[in-house]
């Protein structure tokens, strides 16, 4: 399949992000240097594209799990699936959880958190589970439908009179050596790159490396703008006081000559809409991560246990189905019972541990992508010598 | 060579001087027997001289001019041999197999001809629908103006008439365990997708329908689930559109009968190009395909917006609209989602009647659902004048399909993302979105990809490959 699916990765990503947790944490240390944050994670996230994107270059059609597999000891490989799963597992559910927030809290005002989690829930569990091309042709059209209402949000805020940018100048003025918090998070708007750990398999990456650093610099611009944007409507001081800054933002928004009064509720719209496609995307990867575990069935195999004993198909039907048996247990019985129970401040400390381990985590994978493109160069070519040698 | 046909052919002549007239042929017996009961099979015995020739066939399919003209006049024109020769010649002859395969083809409007031994048949197959005549489902203002005819022959015609490449593939096979229809698998050689048309045979093997007219009737035969609502394959009466599909790639099944082509695989967005596309210049293409998909958009999800809107979040419009909407309902007496489902109903109702009416009456009908009716449901507070809108405008922009069985598939579609938006308001509106697209996205017609964007015609020809 064609590149421009790397696009939409990373777009998801950037919008998710850039408008769900990142911009509060962000803005708390708004006085302890949060451009050169910002600054630094976009060379952080340069970095780890590029290198990301040379390694899935040499891995062509090719996935991280398989390929750990392959170039690991089979329980290594499993262990370092488990925790890779697991990341991408608590990314989108991390996010769930703010969606679900924000549309109890401002769009469904009557409705309970509990009731719209689950039918999220509902939502991302079907659509996890769909075939890697389709979710990837689905979340094109979705992003596509969704897109113009953030953009709307972009003009109406850049169209707006009475923007304050002296106070975005004013926090830009303020140099400082930032927390590593910050930069974590604000690396994370890069990181939709990532999700090519399983996509990598069917996106073709038949692309020059500056085409990666081109769109690393695109996402940085626009996250730029959509993070100095809150600041400028709300005020560098006034800005901190919100839970979703990015959210009382676009409240602010006034569209004139419209029918609609505020561009509040398109840009609320798309941006559930485009994090709820964030966490499908995010539980998609962890569900094929986790099927990649099971023994690899040949397909010859699995239409003869089918006739076979009930034992043996149920044991079949098993190892075929464990990961979406693991992902609706979790989905159904952990995650609303957090979002119950958990106030949403613990939500966001757990945020907050997450994104600190981002970058090193990332660093990890990478590392342990390169190692193992090394360790299965060598061995083939070890192979390939003792065949030789052997003839 | 010739000698010792001459000599067995002399054999067979005395052997029938003999008994022609007593013994006939015991392969036409067979036939005949088979066909016992149809009062329209004829069966002949010509004798002139020490010649004597055999005829059977179904007077109601088969052309009696043809039969006079290139049987019956020669063999009493003619010596022996050269009739022999004759019929030998003939580019419509099938020699005799099996009784079955005679009796299939005599139903078929062929003759059977028993001549010194010599059984053959022959295709002198009387066809009366043979006009074309102008395409009126998918009608184009310029653009070529006929449909599809009844008859397989002339159907073939229209696409070879249109598609004339040496690539381009026709399997003939007979469809249905008692119809036996003729069809006709169209496609190009070079262009089709090997894995569709592997399942395409496979699917006619294993079909099950015992009398076949109708393509509609494969859509269902087809489709390995019962319940479905979108349309995986298009059926499409205009020659231009299947010639066009051809050269994409795609197989054409042609239904002797019915002027219907049956044209697979299917892609969600197929359903919304009009041929007329291809004829106009690209800014206007431009403008109304965008135009149909805003009118599938505003169709979808215009009556969950207003549910959404009156019950969840009249927030959302400047304050003078939400105050002249909340005004208008003020005198009715049911939530919003009642009110737009009885609308909705009654525009289904009407839809229907329309459609089932004579065409003198049908504008009767809607001019008093739609003027009469609608006027005195808000007169009477049942209704909203701006549901009247809504309603009206969610109608138009569901006309605007091109192709009727996804013009359907979206008229049931608005009802669960209608049911969304009461349960969860704009929240379900969007899930209910999100969800449809990857439902679509997640189904399969011949083994391609239903759904998806046609941005490059790469993705089509390489095939997707992986998980």
């Amino acid at each position: 399949m064609q590149p421009r699916f790397i696009y939409y990765l990373l777009l998801v990503n950037l919008f998710a992000n850039g408008i769900g947790y990142v911009p509060r944490i962000l803005l708390e240390s708004r006085h302890h240097g949060v451009f050169v944050a910002v600054a630094l994670a976009w060379l952080v996230g340069w970095a780890i594209t590029t290198a990301s994107a040379m390694l899935f270059k040499r891995i062509p059609n090719t996935d991280m799990p398989s390929l750990w597999q392959s170039a690991f000891p089979k329980p290594l490989a499993g262990i370092i699936i488990v925790v890779f799963a697991a990341e991408w597992l608590i990314a989108g559910t991390l996010n769930l959880f703010l969606v679900a927030e924000i549309s109890s809290k401002y769009l469904n005002i009557g409705t309970p958190g509990t009731d719209i989690i689950l039918l999220f829930i509902l939502l991302t569990l079907f659509a996890a589970h769909i075939e890697t091309p389709k979710a990837l042709f689905a979340l094109e059209l979705s992003l596509i439908i969704s897109f113009p209402l953030v953009v709307l949000a972009l003009l109406a805020a850049l169209t707006q009179q009475g923007l304050l940018w002296e106070s975005v100048f004013r926090l830009l003025r303020e140099v400082r050596v930032p927390r590593w918090l910050d930069v974590s998070a604000a690396s994370y708007v890069y990181a939709g790159y990532l999700n090519l750990a399983w996509f990598n398999r069917i996106v073709t990456s038949d692309y020059p490396i500056r085409w990666m650093s081109i769109a690393t610099a695109g996402v940085g611009v626009l996250y730029m703008l959509f993070f100095a944007l809150p600041i400028a409507l709300l005020g560098s001081e006034a800005v901190a006081l919100y839970h979703y800054p990015w959210i009382n933002a676009a409240n602010a928004l006034r569209i004139e000559h419209a029918p609609l009064e505020r561009a509040f509720y398109p840009v609320l719209i798309g941006y559930l809409n485009i994090a709820v496609l964030n966490t499908i995307v995010h539980w998609h990867v962890f569900l094929n991560f986790l099927r990649s575990l099971s023994p690899k069935q040949p397909t010859q195999r699995r239409a003869s246990s089918e006739k076979g004993s009930i034992g043996e198909r149920l044991r079949s039907a098993f190892g075929r189905h464990w990961p979406s048996g693991v992902l609706s247990a979790y989905a159904f019985l952990v995650v609303p019972g957090v979002f119950r129970e958990w106030p949403m401040e613990l939500i966001y400390q757990t945020s907050r541990l997450w994104f600190a381990q981002l970058i090193p985590a990332e660093l990890f994978a990478l590392g342990l992508g390169a190692w193992a493109v090394v360790r299965r160069d060598r061995s083939s070519g070890t192979k390939r010598r003792r065949r030789s040698t052997g003839a | 060579m010739s000698g010792t046909r001459k000599r067995r052919t002399d054999v067979s002549r005395t052997e029938h001087s003999v008994d022609a007239q007593t013994v006939r042929d015991e392969r036409l017996i067979a036939v005949q027997k088979t066909l016992e009961g149809a009062q329209d099979v004829v069966e002949r015995t010509l004798v002139d001289g020490d010649k004597t020739m055999e005829l059977l066939y179904i007077k109601t399919i088969a052309d009696e001019d043809k039969l006079e003209r290139y049987f019956i006049r020669p063999f009493y024109e003619a010596d022996g041999d050269i009739v022999a020769d004759y019929l030998a010649s003939l580019s419509i002859r099938t020699p005799y197999s099996t009784p079955e395969a005679a009796q299939d083809l005599v139903l078929n409007g062929h003759v059977l001809i028993v001549y010194r031994d010599q059984a053959a048949l022959f295709d002198i197959r009387l066809a009366l629908d043979v006009q074309v005549l102008p395409a009126e489902n998918e009608s184009t203002l310029q653009g070529p103006q006929n449909a599809f005819s009844q008859t397989l022959l002339v159907n073939l015609n229209l696409i070879r008439y249109r598609y004339r490449n040496p690539s381009l593939a026709v399997e003939l096979a007979a469809l249905g365990t008692k119809s036996r229809t003729n069809v006709a698998l169209v496609y190009d050689r070079a262009r089709v997708r090997r894995a569709s048309l592997e399942i395409m045979r496979q699917k006619m093997r294993d079909e099950k329908v015992e009398a076949l007219f109708a393509t509609g009737q494969l859509e269902r035969y087809f489709n390995p689930k019962k319940w479905t609502l979108f349309p995986t394959f298009m059926t499409t009466d205009r020659p231009d559109r299947v010639v066009y599909e051809i050269n994409r790639g795609k197989i054409a099944l042609i239904v002797d009968g019915t002027p219907f082509v049956f044209v697979a695989p299917g892609y969600f967005f197929d359903f919304f190009s009009a041929m007329e596309d291809l004829y106009h210049p690209a800014w206007v293409r431009t403008f109304f395909l965008t135009m149909r998909f805003l009118a599938l958009l505003v169709t979808l999800i215009t009556p969950g917006l207003y549910v959404a809107l009156t019950a969840f979040n009249p927030g959302v419009f400047r304050v003078q609209l939400t105050l002249s909407i909340a005004g208008s309902r003020a005198a009715v007496p049911f939530s919003a989602f009642f009110e737009m489902l009885f609308m909705m109903i009654a525009i289904e109702l009407l839809l229907e009647a329309s459609v089932r009416l004579p065409k003198s009456i049908s504008a009767a009908a809607t001019t008093v659902g739609g003027l009469i009716l609608g006027q005195a449901m808000t007169a009477a507070g049942l209704v909203s004048d701006v549901m009247l809108i809504v309603a009206a405008v969610v109608a138009i922009s569901s006309f605007v399909v091109p192709i009727n069985a996804m013009f359907y598939a979206v008229r049931i579609v608005r009802y669960p993302i209608l049911l969304a938006c009461t349960f969860y308001g704009l929240v379900g509106l969007g899930v209910a979105l999100v969800a449809l697209i990857f439902f679509l996205a997640n189904k399969d017609s011949f083994g391609e990809p239903y759904f998806y964007l046609p941005f490059d015609k790469g993705t089509q020809e390489k095939g997707l490959g992986g998980a």
